[in-house]
């Protein structure tokens, strides 16, 4: 804190070292947001409603701040009190409580406190929080947003939040440490190339040497084995495939008929290690999509560079997925004019929460801009001309009620094989493809499907799933978002006959593990 | 013996015993003539593990990228209908809102839906059957609140919605008529045990007229007669108060909540009464 408190002012003039600050106006009280403005930053009304209860002055001490930062302890009712801090150029909050939810009622409560004039310039942030302030302040201030997004190493503001708060940065899709881009220089390009193609070149011999050995063999029943791997495929800048294979490492010993699952993968890693050792013979697109699978990062500059796609942008459903500590959420959009599928991906380190505020049926007019690669989805959000209805608690009597959203189109259950199918031709390592259905769900030899005039398709994913989509169906057809995935169709969102939607998307967490790979 | 199936699915079968045994110990089957055939004929494979994992991912890609429905299966029978309109949007949001930060009113919300002749939406059912499985009385008023929906889905997931406990009988769902509470929902008017629990000094103060009380509870809290350790109290009064008293309670709360010392509990009070009162009035009959 001492080193920091110089660049950054957390040690006010008021402190305990007496320093002045080295950067002139550290000190200078930074203008003070109106309660409307704190309140507007809870993730939801009951975190509003919560700081309200505890921005009480008794229970906190060691207020502070500065021109960027306040900071305080809450004396809740655990032994130790909370640090509880908030860099106010982001503005991003750190609390030490276990809430899900951030910024929590904790930070919420210290930014109506400041607000209220009830936290006095100067003071010292605690070493663990002061330390945090001090590696945000020290990014260049004066770096443009873009290298800032770049940089940050902070989980994203949620999709289709085109702005932040204050500073106007785009919403952040960096997925934790990812590698960065190919550097300018060719040789670092190349450098890079014959690094991931050591690292694919290793995994294809640990794969044959798997099905020589066996998938009994004890060495795959260790987790550390496949962790082993996929750290090799870390240091050889292959990171999303790293990934890949944890999650089949999950299949393990998980099912009855696990073997199969797994010779499955096995064989679709197998596919991506030989096609990512031919990237110069692919046509550009396939080749762009074997990157992304590997883990090959795209400048996001690069992306929004790329031509828009202007359209109405219905949220169609929404699903939120633990990747090594990250939780992952898929925003699904469908065009309303183009019918085009869109992705929109966020980001949040596990244990911190991903507001959900934007309904399923709910419109977004504007822009989104696509990563490149053969059936890419993945988007970044661009111009906003129209932004999504958010979902918010009822404000004052009498308000209007929140318009039924506007369904996605449906199709057909053997409509929807049809585009999973042509989708899966080009691209055979996806593992995940949207869909619409307008389907019934029911049960099957003990086994939820989805059923119409042209036949059934399973449902998988976690059971918590099912009992809202079958209420909201009533046993009847409906329209239902779904991700299809080599286990079966994973429910997103269900669209009652009143067309209001309801989102039934998995949350993310350790019960979010797909069931019943098939071949 | 090298096998040579006759089919893919033959061969999905040979390859997925190769794969659990070891490729060492059983051979590579030879793919039926097709696709498959020759796709893997363009590679000369010596080790048997490759030979193995070309087979398995052109049959994957091949299975995946072939999905096909299976057969139409049967509906499940659907659940007996229910005359009385789905609640309010509003009031929905304000369920979600109670059952993170006032939990103490729900029961009032269930009792206010029934009497002004709504019904649960289908996810506020399946959420809140889910939360009462461990408590029998509130149990009665959410299944008085979900009507028929709720036996269909208690039979459908009885794993998930089913009551905790003594194994009961489903029970049936009461008959319900628009704009009518069911004999087994509680009263509009919450449970007079929270009056019970009130000293007598509160207990009067819940019928003088909204203004009288507002004033009253604003200046208790300035004065610093009422104080964090009050609140249950408080909230307990506020769940009594007229509905008429609710708004000038809030603003007058809101108004004492500029002072550091009552910032805390002013607005937390006045939200609670903010909040009961648009509550009530979203489930108006």
């Amino acid at each position: 804190v001492e080193e920091g408190s110089a660049a950054t002012g957390v040690t006010s003039t008021t402190g305990a070292t007496g320093a002045t600050g080295a950067t002139g106006d550290d000190h200078a009280a930074a203008p003070r947001w109106s309660v409307v403005e704190v309140l507007a930053l809870a993730p939801d009304a009951a975190v509003a409603g919560a700081a309200r209860r505890v921005a009480v002055p008794a229970e906190w001490s060691g207020l502070g701040c500065d021109a960027g930062a306040v900071w305080g302890l809450f004396h809740g009712s655990g032994a130790e009190p909370y640090q509880v801090g908030v860099d106010l150029t982001g503005p991003v909050a750190l609390c030490t409580c276990p809430s899900r939810k951030r910024p929590c009622k904790h930070a919420v409560a210290l930014l109506l406190l400041w607000s209220a004039e009830h936290v006095a310039t100067g003071g010292h942030a605690p070493a663990p929080l002061g330390t945090w302030l001090v590696a945000r302040a020290r990014r260049d201030p004066a770096a443009p947003p873009e290298a800032a997004r770049e940089a940050d190493p902070e989980p994203p503001e949620p999709a289709l939040t085109p702005t932040r708060r204050r500073t106007g940065r785009r919403a952040d899709d960096t997925h934790g440490p990812a590698p960065g881009p190919p550097g300018p220089g060719d040789q670092r390009a190349a450098e890079r190339a014959a690094r991931v193609a050591a690292g694919l070149l290793e995994l294809d011999r640990w794969l044959a040497d798997s099905v020589r050995g066996g998938l009994t063999a004890p060495a795959l029943a260790d987790r550390a084995a496949w962790e082993l791997v996929a750290a090799r495929l870390v240091d050889a800048q292959a990171g999303s495939l790293a990934n890949r294979v944890l999650r089949v490492a999950e299949l393990v010993g998980a099912s009855v008929a696990w073997h199969e699952q797994v010779l499955a993968e096995l064989g679709v890693l197998h596919l991506l290690a030989e096609a990512g050792r031919r990237l110069p013979s692919l046509p550009d697109d396939l080749a762009d999509a074997v990157r992304q699978a590997l883990g090959f990062t795209v400048r996001q500059a690069t992306v929004l560079d790329t031509p828009p796609e202007t359209d109405r942008w219905i949220v169609a459903g929404r699903s939120d997925t633990l990747e090594d500590r990250i939780v992952v959420r898929r925003l699904w959009l469908r065009g309303a004019e183009t019918r085009a599928w869109a992705l929109v991906l966020s980001f949040a380190a596990w244990g911190q929460s991903l507001p959900d505020r934007v309904a399923p049926g709910a419109v977004m007019h504007g822009d989104l801009h696509r990563y490149p690669g053969r059936r890419e989805l993945r988007c970044l959000v661009g111009r906003v001309l129209d932004p999504p209805a958010l979902l918010s608690p009822p404000v004052a009597p009498g308000a209007p009620s929140q318009a039924p959203g506007v369904p996605p189109a449906a199709t057909s259950l053997a409509g929807a094989c049809d585009e999973v199918g042509a989708a899966l031709a080009e691209v055979p390592w996806l593992e995940r493809w949207p869909v619409v259905v307008y389907a019934a769900p029911t049960l099957v030899r003990g086994r939820w499907v989805l059923t119409d005039h042209t036949g059934s398709l399973p449902l998988t994913g976690p059971p918590s799933l099912v009992p809202t989509l079958v209420a909201v169906s009533g046993g009847a057809p409906v329209r239902i978002t779904a991700e299809w995935t080599a286990g079966g169709l994973v429910p997103l969102a269900v669209f009652g006959p009143d067309g209001v939607g309801v989102d039934v998307g998995p949350r993310g967490g350790f019960d979010d593990r797909r069931r019943g790979v098939r071949a | 013996v090298t096998r040579h199936p006759a089919s893919l699915a033959d061969l999905w079968d040979d390859l997925a015993t190769v794969g659990l045994l070891g490729a060492e110990r059983r051979p590579v089957p030879v793919p039926p003539s097709g696709p498959v055939a020759s796709l893997v004929a363009q590679r000369a494979r010596t080790d048997p593990g490759e030979a193995v994992l070309d087979q398995v991912a052109a049959l994957v890609a091949g299975r995946r990228a072939g999905i096909r429905p299976g057969a139409v299966a049967a509906p499940l029978e659907p659940p007996p209908a229910d005359p009385r309109p789905v609640r309010p949007a509003a009031a929905g949001r304000r369920l979600a809102l109670l059952l993170e930060a006032w939990p103490e009113l729900v029961d009032e919300w269930l009792a206010r839906l029934v009497a002004a002749g709504y019904r649960l939406a289908p996810d506020d059912a399946v959420a809140l059957l889910a939360r009462t499985r461990a408590e029998p009385q509130r149990r009665q008023a959410v299944v008085a609140a979900c009507g028929p929906l709720a036996v269909w889905l208690v039979e459908l997931f009885p794993g998930e919605l089913s009551p905790r406990g003594r194994r009961q009988p489903a029970a049936p769902a009461p008959a319900v008529t628009p704009g009518t509470a069911p004999a087994a929902a509680p009263g509009v008017e919450p449970p007079a045990d929270l009056a019970a629990d009130l000293p007598p000094d509160l207990a009067a103060l819940v019928h003088l007229p909204g203004d009288v009380l507002a004033d009253a509870l604003a200046a208790g809290v300035t004065s610093g007669r009422f104080q964090a350790r009050h609140r249950p109290l408080l909230l307990r009064l506020l769940q009594q108060a007229p509905f008429a008293s609710l708004e000038p309670v809030a603003a007058a709360l809101a108004r004492a909540g500029t002072n550091a010392h009552t910032m805390g509990l002013a607005l937390s009070l006045a939200d609670f009464a903010a909040t009961r009162c648009q509550m009530i009035q979203e489930l108006l009959p």
